[in-house]
């Protein structure tokens, strides 16, 4: 009995080691108060104020073993950069901001490119139009109304809505690219990025012109994303992990959405939900690696942040949607705590030769792009409300 | 199906009665009636004690451990389907020489055939999910049944068994999925 005993329990053994190695290892969400998200918050501005020239642009991507400018730029992201900016001084009413953004703003109305009433960012380098851009810069226009209640560039805003209309197909898509050769939309491209971009920029013009007909584009995407994207788009996995779509579905929260936003919004939190949890397993380490894969970096952390903390609103206003608010809160509040305890800190950047180049980023292999700050900005100031009515809540 | 009910039929395919009897059958066969019937009590005591310590003890565990129920069940749900394909081999196959009399009610039939890793991971899998009370409970009727089959059935049921253990255990490898798949969807 004892030696069937004894076999039966180490095979238990060997098993449970083996499932602690694989599949469960501890999940570790570091702590981080409001107060704490927000300095995190700050520092990422300040390193995108200090990582921006004097044209408006902003250092693109960084080594910093070797202290080296990689080059490179992107429009799009420097629109998404540039709406970071705005945002933080959106949600925390500090306008410290406003200057560098406004800059990084003047870059992008240096290049727009005008046609029928409609206005696109094209960009120095000209080119075909790229939906992304024009969405994000729409985007940040917004963010910087709500800032501020400036109302001087809300024709502008217009112009680059009227712009995402002509990218909008019948069935609620878009299309991503408009191609200056033949004066159209080029048919043939979609953007996983742009069409949830577009999305969540008209859905704020509605907030500010609220009798001009936006809503109805915003609701024609979004049912487009909520039923036919993933399968039209090819998408292996669905719902394709998209923030943008969450922005959107948060600023229609009190539209309100129909049943099948609310299944989408459901399906975005459980697959968000999913990824902060695997990334709380992963470790700096060869066997994290192997099994579980790679730390995200700051930029994909920071999108599934964004979108929780969008899908937290959500949730806290549409009934449908709250009992996920709970597992939302704490899922956002542990991707906030995992982007504070990765931020380079004032102390581990000291040890670089240029100091103020490594501090409050994030580094993959020792290199940063400029949007794993405007990701973990974004997600870790709108995370801050959630985590100050967390601790309330326990009070 | 109401939640209790969906509960014991997981657990009555996680502790799979006739896939314990076909494994206990063989040691019982030398033992007298009343040697079984008193295996089979103990066996039953023995594995009741750990259920209840595991659903008591569910929610610590997992908090020692730092994982979260959803994750957690997807663990659980790898051991549920991989316990029902192991049960889908010719039963007993595993256990060895196993002693006589009472002593047979802790091993093999308490611990692994009643309490084994399938049934008590998913009983501390779903007390950490759901009600730790719903979840001893839903425990019951599949313990009762593999034990009164234990202490009782004769051996011409063994082919009646031999039919139902493995569609219990296959549908057990269908349960293990659905579990991973709800626990990689949930939030």
């Amino acid at each position: 009995m004892w030696r069937g005993l004894l076999l039966t329990f180490s095979f238990w053994g060997i098993g449970a080691v083996v499932l602690r190695a694989t599949l469960i290892p501890p999940q570790v969400c570091p702590t981080v108060t409001a107060e704490a998200a927000l300095a995190s918050a700050d520092e990422a501005a300040l390193w995108i104020e200090r990582a921006q020239r004097p044209d408006g642009t902003y250092l693109y991507e960084y080594q910093a073993p070797d202290d080296i400018d990689l080059g490179g730029y992107n429009i799009v992201r420097h629109a998404g950069v540039t709406m970071s900016l705005y945002q933080r001084a959106a949600e925390t009413g500090d306008l410290r901001d406003l200057p560098a953004a406004d800059r990084g703003l003047a870059w992008m109305t240096a290049s727009l490119y005008r046609r029928d009433g409609w206005a696109a960012f094209q960009g120095p380098a000209g080119g075909d139009l790229q939906l992304g851009a024009s969405a994000l810069m729409l985007a940040a226009l917004e963010q910087r109304r709500i800032a501020t209640s400036d109302t001087s560039h809300d024709d502008l805003m217009r112009e680059l809505g009227r712009f995402l209309i002509v990218m909008q197909q019948p069935g609620g898509a878009f299309l991503a690219s408009w191609r200056l050769a033949t004066a159209q939309p080029d048919p043939a491209l979609r953007s996983k990025y742009a069409t949830g971009e577009a999305f969540w920029a008209l859905t704020l013009l509605h907030r500010f012109f609220p009798g001009e007909g936006w809503d109805r584009p915003a609701r024609a995407v979004a049912r487009y994303l909520s039923l036919y994207r993933d399968e039209a788009e090819g998408f292996d996995f669905p719902p394709w992990a998209d923030q943008w779509a969450a922005y959107g579905l948060a600023e229609m929260a009190s539209w309100p959405l129909d049943e099948d936003n609310v299944a989408y919004a459901r399906r975005l939190a459980e697959r968000f939900g999913f990824l902060v949890r695997v990334e709380s397993q992963r470790r700096q380490d060869w066997w994290s690696n192997l099994v579980h894969g790679r730390q995200a970096r700051a930029a994909g952390l920071g999108t599934w942040g964004e979108a929780l903390d969008s899908l937290h609103h959500l949730a806290s206003v549409d009934p449908r949607l709250a009992p996920l608010r709970e597992k939302l809160a704490e899922r956002a509040a542990c991707a906030a705590g995992l982007l504070a305890g990765r931020q380079v800190t004032e102390a581990r950047a000291a040890d670089y030769g240029s100091p103020e180049s490594v501090r409050g980023a994030w580094f993959t292999g020792g290199i940063t792009r400029m949007d794993d700050q405007q990701h973990a900005l974004s997600a870790l100031v709108r995370a801050a409300p959630i985590l100050a009515a967390t601790k309330e809540e326990r009070r | 199906m109401t939640d209790y009910l969906r509960l014991a039929v997981v657990f009555l395919l996680a502790v799979n009665p006739a896939f314990v009897f076909l494994s206990y059958l063989p040691p019982a066969n030398g033992s007298s009636p009343r040697a079984r019937v008193t295996a089979a009590a103990l066996g039953l005591a023995l594995a009741t004690g750990l259920y209840a310590a595991a659903v008591l003890g569910s929610s610590p565990l997992l908090d020692f451990l730092e994982v979260e129920p959803e994750t957690f069940r997807v663990a659980a749900g790898v051991v549920l389907a991989t316990m029902g394909a192991r049960a889908l081999l010719p039963a007993s196959s595993a256990l060895g020489d196993v002693p006589s009399g009472w002593r047979a009610g802790i091993y093999p039939l308490a611990i692994p055939l009643l309490a084994g890793p399938a049934g008590l991971v998913a009983a501390l899998s779903y007390a950490a999910d759901e009600s730790a009370g719903l979840t001893f409970v839903a425990t019951l009727p599949a313990l009762g049944a593999a034990a009164a089959l234990s202490a009782w059935a004769p051996s011409r049921w063994r082919p009646a068994c031999a039919m139902a253990a493995p569609l219990a255990a296959a549908l057990l490898v269908a349960a293990g999925a659905g579990l991973i798949v709800t626990g990689v969807r949930d939030i």
